[in-house]
């Protein structure tokens, strides 16, 4: 979830109301945004805005849908004029970063704090939607500066040589992402790439780097810039024009005019000429007992359209059974009538909804691996046996190495873990007994505890390439363990399932020599039984005696 | 008028006379082979007839932790840290660079603290010295160490600084009972009465002559130590309980999916930010797709354009190979999906059915983390359902679990439209938390499985849920390597409502 930072007062200040943070979040909550957190102080608020709501990522977008919500104004129409401005996007380009779609906006009044909101949109944009910059970057010119037409091209790293923002001296395409900080921070988005991007202008200056920075001479923008150029490029059209979508209402609700730049694609693109930004606006005609019905409510046409009026939406009537709603063009995540239905039942209060139960009429029941493991988790506790419920995550050494046994070739790895303690897959449960025996040293004696549950093995015919298996594992740790007591449980919980037990005498490198057997249930061989070897208890720091024993559960 | 005693009684009484002042274990070993309770109820007999005098006092007993055991197995860390340099002279800016036995990297700096601190080591011009009678000096606390570990008393401040160390010394309160004679009286011994009713006497009649010993039946003994299940099981029995009083079929899955089931076929967006290494838990190989051309064409078209769903779709090219990638199930909703398959056309039309089962997210462990935790699912597939049923559903639900105060958030899922999130109001703490997340599966999500009604899930977190039921503040307690066994032992059962 991303986050926007905002104040109170700026709130108050746009919708002309003086609601305190309790009211603010009433509104939120109902509305679907949770408050972050917030500072009475300092007046900091921080929204936690949903993924899919990228138009709320600006203090401007999330006013505007306020606005609507409330009822206090409805919403303006985003139209971009035409114009003569050109960009070329060379083949050169379409092996690293093929696409781009532009705008142009003029006549802005520019102050501190648009510029900020500015800033911290386009960044909000990038971690997003632009998926930390990798699926989109969005870069913004002060107009004066740059000179039509405009080429998206690549070039070889060195071949590239400009000022990055905020430096002084030219660097060249391999001197950013080694140099610069921002281009240390996305080196990784360029790595292995041959030809870097770049924007170049008419006059051949180079006005960025997409996506690692744009030029300390054609990219600032101050509170003096009235024009700006605005280019999103990226991987995904679709995607890239959304982005767009949302970066142009935000400037025209700043004041802003929005024109188009028409976009020349090289010959090896199927595309051949665009004109952007889209700023479409989607129709969709609804039945609107469609609406009703996956919302559960029985509301009127009229009531329908006033609903969805406060979630930005323009309705017009076709017939009483149908409703023609338009789409805003920042409102990318409307793919589905769906969505539409989820606008208004939130328009309308998931909380007003009259709630009823499900009139379904089925039979119940359990699959039979839960049942054999109620009724083992049974008998085990009846027998004294406390359960556990130990992590099915571990590394080699605890569940291996520990137990002086090659590693398993059947356990599964992990690939990359944040906790450097996990790197496998429990393929049984013995060294997780262990560990939390070893957690509760200092605790009373005797301590006899279980564990039922999945481990997981490969299996290389399966689609997931593994099984996950039942297993059964018990210890009883004690100053007077007693093995025959353990096979004594081991052979009620057999009797009690129905099950013939029978124990082959076997050495294994967990148990103590010629204190251990094979379990063999109905002439299958199971599992083990033992008194484990006191190396094994010595390497987890374990001081006190165990027996015990792990079976699989056969099915 | 004379005072009487039974045999018991007399037998406390007389030891204590003797003695004049005993503590409870001696007194129970001279009255070897009396039962404890017994004994007990004697003393109480004594004390209400103001013969004797109980003194309670508190002592702490000692032992040894997990990193005391370490110490005095391989030797303290500063002990390990001075061996090593005793014969060096290695400056504090080359300690990063060197490895010292049995130490591990992150605690050298700790080990030179330590050393600093008991002038085991001086330093001069950058340059450890190790003083010559460090040995020494680290023996006197590990003649405690050695002390404690052999059950022999040590004094608080003995121990001060070694109580601070982290995991090193459990400090326990024991409760010391002694009994003191306060007066010595004439007593009359009382005929023994029965103890036991026998079948003997039943037989031959005998009982009906006999006088039986008078219980003292308010004493409550020493409760039972039985085997009991996990507290996160009762939760987790409750939830299934639920789900099969209404009628739900219960599903299994494996915890190893392709990014197929778990993500891609419940419209999941293959550059979804939850499909990062950063969150979720990857396997080294990749699995394979299921030998079923249409549901993978179909999925793919919903995923480029919307196919014939009526959704458009996200507008990219869905890429097999991100697919057949392997993950731990971050939900049990890939075994959901793995079920649409399955079902019969009759329960495509109508069903009902749920999954308790553990999921996994690649996070590191804290009181409000885990790596892994279980989650509670379930899903109904009915014509005419709405969200109504839904929110219904989820409030009945939490009602029976006795949680009758929720309200709805409206959420965002990729998989469900609407979704929810249901919070429920927590008196103690006089807050909301959030308690389940639910919704309405998108149609792009549910056509591919030729599922034409509507279908409600949802999924809850149980360790969370267990949290609020039991009172609990870490995770920790509840799921893990680490629990308290004591805990686990003696938890009391949270309620369910009828």
């Amino acid at each position: 979830m991303a986050i926007l930072d905002t104040t109170l007062e700026y709130i108050n200040k746009e919708l002309k109301k003086e609601l305190d943070i309790d009211s603010l979040d009433k509104i939120l909550f109902d509305f679907g945004l949770e408050i972050e957190s917030y500072n009475k102080t300092t007046d900091e608020l921080k929204i936690d805005i949903t993924a899919e709501r990228s138009d709320l990522l600006s203090e401007i977008g999330f006013i505007r849908a306020l606005k609507a919500y409330l009822e206090i104004s409805s919403v303006n129409e985003y139209k971009a004029k035409s114009s003569t401005y050109v960009l070329n996007i060379e083949n050169s380009v379409k092996p690293v970063r093929p696409f781009s779609v532009c705008a142009v906006i003029k006549n802005l009044t520019l102050t501190d704090d648009k510029l900020k909101q500015i800033i911290w949109a386009q960044e909000k944009l990038h971690l997003t939607l632009g998926r930390k910059r990798s699926v989109a970057a969005i870069g913004i010119y002060p107009l004066d500066k740059i000179n039509f037409p405009i080429t998206f091209l690549s070039k070889q790293p060195k071949e590239i040589s400009f000022i990055p923002l905020g430096e002084t001296e030219l660097f060249s395409g391999k001197d950013i992402l080694e140099k610069n900080e921002t281009g240390i921070a996305y080196a990784s988005l360029l790595e292995n790439k041959e030809r870097y991007p770049v924007f170049v202008d008419s006059l051949g200056k180079t006005l960025s780097m997409p996506p690692i920075i744009n030029s300390e001479d054609t990219g600032k923008v101050t509170t003096s810039t009235k024009d700006v150029f605005i280019e999103c490029s990226g991987f995904n059209l679709a995607r890239l024009n959304q982005i767009l979508n949302i970066v142009c209402c935000m400037f025209a609700d700043f004041g802003g005019e929005i024109y188009q730049v028409t976009i020349n694609f090289g010959s090896e693109y199927s595309e051949k000429k665009i004109i952007t930004p889209v700023l479409e606006y989607r129709k969709k005609i609804i039945p609107i007992n469609e609406l009703n019905s996956l919302i559960s409510t029985t509301l009127t046409i009229d009531e329908i359209e006033k609903l969805l009026i406060r979630m930005q939406y323009t309705i017009k009537k076709i017939n009483k059974e149908k409703i023609e709603v338009t789409i805003p063009p920042f409102r990318c995540d409307v793919m589905h009538t769906v969505d539409v239905a989820d606008d208004l039942a939130r328009s309308y209060g998931f909380n007003n909804i009259n709630f009823k139960q499900p009139n379904i009429s089925t039979i119940g029941g359990l699959t039979k691996e839960s049942l054999v493991q109620n009724n083992i988790i049974n008998v085990m506790t009846l027998l004294g046996y406390t359960e556990i419920s130990p992590f099915s995550l571990s590394n080699k050494k605890e569940l291996f190495e520990n137990f002086l046994i090659p590693v398993n070739k059947d356990a599964l790895d992990l690939g990359y873990s944040k906790d450097k303690n996990l790197d496998v897959i429990v393929t049984w449960l013995y060294p997780k007994l262990l560990k939390t025996l070893t957690n509760n040293q200092h605790r009373g004696y005797p301590q006899k505890i279980f564990s039922c549950n999945y481990v997981v093995i490969k299996d290389t015919e399966e689609e997931n390439r593994s099984k996950n298996r039942l297993k059964l594992s018990a210890m009883t740790a004690s100053s007077k363990i007693s093995y025959t007591q353990t096979v004594s449980d081991l052979l009620t919980l057999c009797n009690v399932l129905g099950q013939k037990l029978d124990l082959e005498k076997k050495n294994y490198p967990f148990y103590l020599k010629d204190r251990s057997a094979e379990i063999i249930i109905d002439g299958k061989s199971v599992g083990h039984v033992g008194e484990i070897n006191p190396d094994v208890l010595v390497n987890n720091d374990y001081f006190v005696p165990v027996v015990g024993f792990e079976i699989e559960i056969l099915f | 008028m004379e005072l009487k005693l039974n045999k018991i009684d007399a037998a406390v009484y007389e030891i204590i006379k003797e003695k004049k002042n005993i503590n409870l274990d001696d007194l129970i070993i001279s009255l070897n082979p009396l039962n404890e309770d017994s004994i007990r109820r004697s003393l109480e007999v004594l004390k209400r007839e103001g013969l004797i005098d109980e003194n309670i006092k508190v002592t702490k007993k000692y032992s040894l932790d997990k990193n005391g055991l370490l110490a005095l197995k391989d030797g303290f860390i500063e002990e390990l840290f001075c061996n090593y340099l005793a014969d060096k002279k290695i400056s504090i800016s080359d300690l990063s660079k060197i490895e010292i036995p049995k130490i591990d990297k992150s605690e050298i700096s700790l080990a030179l603290g330590i050393s600093k601190k008991k002038n085991l080591i001086s330093i001069v011009d950058g340059i450890i010295f190790v003083d010559q009678d460090y040995l020494s000096k680290i023996a006197i606390e590990k003649n405690i160490l050695e002390k404690i570990n052999s059950n022999q008393s040590v004094l608080k401040e003995e121990i001060i600084d070694l109580l601070k160390r982290k995991d090193f010394i459990i400090e326990e309160e024991v409760l010391f009972k002694s009994y003191k004679l306060l007066e010595i009286v004439y007593y009359e011994t009382i005929q023994d009465k029965e103890l036991y009713l026998t079948p003997d006497q039943l037989k031959s009649g005998d009982y009906k002559n006999l006088d039986y010993k008078e219980f003292d039946v308010e004493v409550l003994p020493k409760p039972k130590e039985i085997g009991r299940i996990h507290p996160l099981r009762v939760v987790m029995n409750q939830i299934r309980d639920l789900y099969l009083e209404m009628g739900f079929k219960e599903m299994n899955g494996s915890y190893v999916q392709t990014s197929f089931w778990n993500m891609d076929a419940m419209f999941i967006s293959q550059d979804h930010p939850a499909r990062d290494s950063q969150d979720t838990f990857y396997l080294k190989e990749s699995g394979s797709l299921p030998f079923d051309e249409k549901l993978l064409e179909t999925i793919s078209e919903i995923h480029k354009n919307g196919g014939d769903t009526g959704s458009i779709g996200y507008q990219y090219d869905w890429s097999e190979k991100l697919a057949r990638s392997l993950v731990l199930r971050t939900h049990t909703t890939a075994v959901t999906f793995k079920t649409f398959h399955n079902l019969s056309l009759e329960e495509k039309e109508t069903s009902k059915y749920f999954s308790i089962g553990k999921v996994f997210r690649n996070e590191t462990i804290d009181s409000t983390h885990l790596p892994e935790f279980h989650q509670a699912e379930g899903f109904v597939i009915g014509k005419d359902l709405g969200l109504a049923d839904l929110l219904g559903f989820i409030k009945e639900f939490f009602n029976k679990l006795g949680i009758k105060e929720i309200k709805f958030k409206p959420t965002y899922n990729p998989y469900t439209e609407p979704s929810v999130e249901a919070y429920c109001y927590l008196k103690k703490e006089k807050k909301w938390v959030e308690i389940i997340n639910a919704g309405i599966f998108r149609p792009e999500t549910v056509f591919p499985f030729q599922i034409n009604n509507t279908v409600i899930a949802w999924g809850l977190g149980v360790e969370r849920l267990a949290m609020l039921l039991y009172g609990c503040d870490s995770l920790k307690e509840i799921h893990g390597d680490e629990p308290n066994l004591d805990w686990l032992r003696t938890y009391v059962l949270p309620r369910r409502e009828l």
